[in-house]
């Protein structure tokens, strides 16, 4: 079911209503988990047993590792972690393995190779199955310190079973994050009430969330399209640029449009999620731009694979095979295929190459770290320098083919003279401006003046009248529908 | 407190300590007068929704908001399906259904009442169940038949058709309707403007634009070159089902249009003449005669001598598009031949 159908809206409808009446107050947790499941089912039936038999897996060793003693601790939790690593190594990275295998092993194999490609990919997995493994992890971690139990692992296995179930399957949060910490989520487990609910946040959180995916990367895609073979080759390189750029705004507006979204309904429904973009573009390093985009996944990534390999506290060399290691996985658990590893690498390339210079240079800059710092032209210079290097990486999002990648930089060259083409870069321009806008309201100069606009009126009414018309936008602009790109994932 | 985070809530709420309910308690928040503002925000953004929706509206009512004549190809696909499902057909109209192949061709050279429902990036699924699905019954349907018929019927172009309540809502509400989008009509305003000041026709193809530069037609060639190359390889057995399957598919859809009333006739806009010669388009051809035997349906074929140059190996350039648009128009002018034996059911 997409956020952005008819069918959800009425489901979303349904299941508010009977969440917050007065007679289904004590099984609120129970008919929230049923929801997910109808949620989950709607994308394909039979894929329901696989979430639950990792919901399943998940809750009894987790529940397992948090009574048993140190030695059976560490079995349980590798056996947990292994079996949610081979659901997804099966299910996501079959067919790459078979296309491996028949490569390797020849056509006696086909057959085998032909069962796995036929597998489906159940929507979501990537991101269910990297929060077993960070419950997993936690409740280790947490007895591994001394604790005589997890503070968020409840000690009755049934009520354990079922906060497990609402911490994987809960339905704004299923499909593509955020990742949740189990820390972070369990504790909010409880009876909601109506008169709780932060209606400001739902507003502000749905209204901006539908608008940044229906309106911004709905109507975005249908230009960003031509980044296709054989279409690239007939524009100027300047059209062609333009076009890239507006993918780069589109996927920001489609993932975390989809992010505000799960914010919004989750707070509908009384539980808090985090942030999963924090203005990604206006990152001035790269380093920097993994603590603002796909936040979750990113610190899932430094908590449960950077930190084990040893972090930075090995050596310099080790750093940065570590900052290779993580992104080139990270790369390859957006999608089985080469491409995306390449990716990965790409950017652990450069946040080896960014670590390796403020090495040789010696001292940290100790204003990058501080988020708040005004800027100067140099810092807008790094904000160019890191948004190219990021949007010449989604390059490999578009088109995964690396042929086809290396076409569009050859139709590049070839096709530099020229300006753009005015029906395609206008339109891109107009849809990537709430884009920019969105990020420049937060730059710090604006973030300053943010507590003496707040006691503004004329503000206040400048800030509703921007929801308004973002409500208007969404009634007579959006564009035609399609799935979020992270579904795929 | 996170001086970076946009402050949606108006409160940082920090996640890992959520507020503590015991159950049964009903909470009143301390901060009434925080809820009250609140709560006039979204008023406030709400009326403002409202009123913005009634001004445009009563904007397109008075006419000062001319309708877009075409954004992306999905706007423009999306256009003429709303367009053609929200007035039901007339008795004298020729519809032409197909994919890009037929959105291509300039519908003024087949006649008056032409209406054209090729869609960029479909097939004549999508346009035949449009046809179907609008109250009324046109005269002539063309209907493309190639191997695009594998594209499915689009959903998301037939909704304005087969939902009665957004129906109904776009018939009353015109700023609803894809023509109307505020961004597509200030860009296609833009490009009148432009039109206009180049001293060009409005409804003149921006593809007629004269000779290609060298450059252009080096990659026109290229892109005619890699077509080719794909239609170099047989037609796979996978493929031949699947074009099977696709093709008795449209032939239901083109029987009850028949049944409909409407008179019948099949095409195939021809490609650049070396595509057409391919084996690939040979055995495509074979196929679909007999899914479509010539004893049952009217088929317009296309002139041996009929030696058409195209932009990309499949889509032809405006000058034989024009030639390729005359010469259906004389086809269907002539007295009907073999059209389908279903009689009429409306």
């Amino acid at each position: 079911m997409l956020f952005n159908s008819v069918p959800f809206v009425i489901f979303f409808l349904v299941v508010f209503t009977l969440y917050y009446l007065p007679a289904a107050r004590r099984i609120q947790v129970p008919m929230l988990v049923c929801a997910s499941f109808v949620f989950y089912c709607g994308a394909a039936p039979l894929l329901l047993l696989l979430l639950l038999l990792s919901i399943t897996i998940n809750a009894v060793t987790s529940f397992q590792v948090n009574k048993a003693e140190r030695a059976a601790q560490i079995g349980w939790a590798a056996g947990g972690v292994a079996a949610n690593l081979a659901i997804l190594g099966f299910f996501k990275y079959g067919a790459l393995l078979s296309r491996l295998l028949t490569q390797t092993l020849g056509a006696a194999h086909v057959s085998v190779g032909a069962s796995l490609l036929s597998l489906p990919l159940p929507v979501g997995i990537s991101f269910y199955t990297f929060e077993g493994v960070s419950l997993l992890v936690d409740v280790l971690r947490q007895r591994a310190s001394g604790a005589a139990s997890a503070t968020f692992v409840d000690r009755q296995a049934g009520r354990h079973v079922l906060k497990t179930s609402l911490f994987i399957a809960f339905f704004p949060h299923l499909i593509a994050g955020p990742i949740l910490k189990a820390r972070q989520f369990y504790p909010q487990i409880g009876v909601k009430f109506f008169g709780d609910i932060d209606w400001t946040r739902v507003f502000r959180c749905l209204v901006t969330g539908y608008f940044l995916k229906m309106v911004v990367a709905d109507n975005l895609k249908d230009y960003t399209f031509w980044i296709a073979f054989p279409y690239f080759q007939k524009e100027t390189a300047a059209t062609n640029l333009a076009l890239l750029f507006g993918y780069s705004m589109q996927i920001f507006a489609d993932f975390a449009g989809y992010s505000l979204i799960a914010l919004g309904l989750a707070a509908a429904f009384g539980y808090t999620l985090p942030d999963n973009f924090l203005f990604p573009y206006l990152s001035r390093s790269l380093s920097e731009f993994w603590r603002r985009w796909h936040i979750s996944l990113s610190t899932w990534l430094r908590d449960y694979l950077y930190f084990p390999l040893g972090g930075n506290r090995k050596g310099r060399l080790r750093t940065y095979v570590n900052l290779l290691v993580v992104m080139t996985l990270g790369g390859l658990w957006h999608g089985a295929a080469w491409s995306y590893a390449v990716w990965g690498l790409f950017h652990g390339a450069g946040l080896a190459a960014e670590r390796l210079v403020r090495d040789r240079i010696g001292v940290r800059s100790a204003v990058e770290d501080d988020l708040s710092a005004r800027w100067g032209l140099r810092d807008f210079v790094k904000l160019t320098a890191t948004f190219a290097f990021v949007t010449g990486g989604w390059l490999l999002f578009k088109l995964p083919d690396f042929d086809q990648a290396r076409a569009f930089v050859a139709a590049l060259a070839q096709n530099a003279r020229g300006g753009p083409d005015l029906r395609l870069f206008l339109p891109v321009a107009v849809f990537s401006l709430p884009v920019i806008v969105y990020h420049a309201m937060n730059l710090p100069s604006c973030q300053a003046q943010r507590a003496a606009w707040a006691a503004c009126p004329r503000y206040r009414w400048c800030r509703d009248a921007a929801f308004g018309l973002m409500l208007a936008a969404l009634l007579f602009n959006s564009g035609t529908s399609s799935e979020f790109i992270y579904f795929q994932f | 407190m996170n001086l970076f985070t946009f402050n949606f809530s108006g409160s940082n709420a920090d996640v890992s300590q959520p507020p503590s309910v015991s159950p049964g308690q009903d909470v009143r928040p301390a901060d009434a007068p925080g809820r009250r503002e609140a709560w006039r925000a979204i008023g406030r953004a709400l009326g403002i929704f409202f009123l913005t929706a009634a001004l445009y509206q009563t904007a397109i009512w008075s006419g000062r908001v001319p309708p877009s004549r075409s954004g992306t190809q999905w706007d423009d696909n999306l256009i003429r399906a709303q367009a053609y499902s929200l007035t039901p057909a007339r008795p004298n109209e020729i519809v032409l259904v197909g994919s890009s192949l037929t959105a291509n061709l300039p519908v003024q050279g087949i006649g008056p009442a032409a209406i054209n429902l090729g869609m960029a990036g479909g097939s004549a699924q999508t346009g035949l169940e449009l046809v179907e699905s609008t109250p009324g019954t046109p005269q002539i349907v063309l209907v493309e038949i190639n191997e695009t018929l594998t594209r499915p019927a689009d959903k998301h172009l037939l909704w304005t058709s087969e939902n009665a309540a957004w129906r109904q809502a776009c018939l009353r509400f015109s700023a609803l309707r894809a023509e109307f989008r505020p961004v597509s009509v200030a860009l296609s305003a833009l490009r009148s403007w432009k039109q206009r000041r180049a001293g060009r026709a409005a409804d003149q193809s921006e593809g007629d634009t004269g000779p290609l530069t060298p450059a252009q037609e080096k990659l026109r060639q290229r892109l005619i070159a890699q077509n080719l190359a794909r239609e170099a390889a047989p037609l796979s057995a996978s493929d031949a089902q699947a074009l099977r399957v696709a093709a008795r598919q449209a032939r239901i859809r083109v029987d009850q249009v028949g049944r409909g009333g409407a008179r019948v006739a099949l095409f195939s806009p021809p490609g650049e003449t070396a595509k057409e010669r391919m084996p690939r388009q040979q055995q495509i051809r074979a196929l679909l005669r007999v899914e479509f035997p010539p004893s049952r349906y009217r088929w317009i074929l296309t002139p041996p001598n009929f030696h058409g140059a195209t932009h990309d190996g499949a889509h032809l350039i405006p000058a034989d598009a024009r030639r390729y648009a005359a010469f259906l128009r004389a086809q269907i002018s002539e007295p009907s031949r073999g059209e389908p034996q279903t009689k009429p059911t409306k």
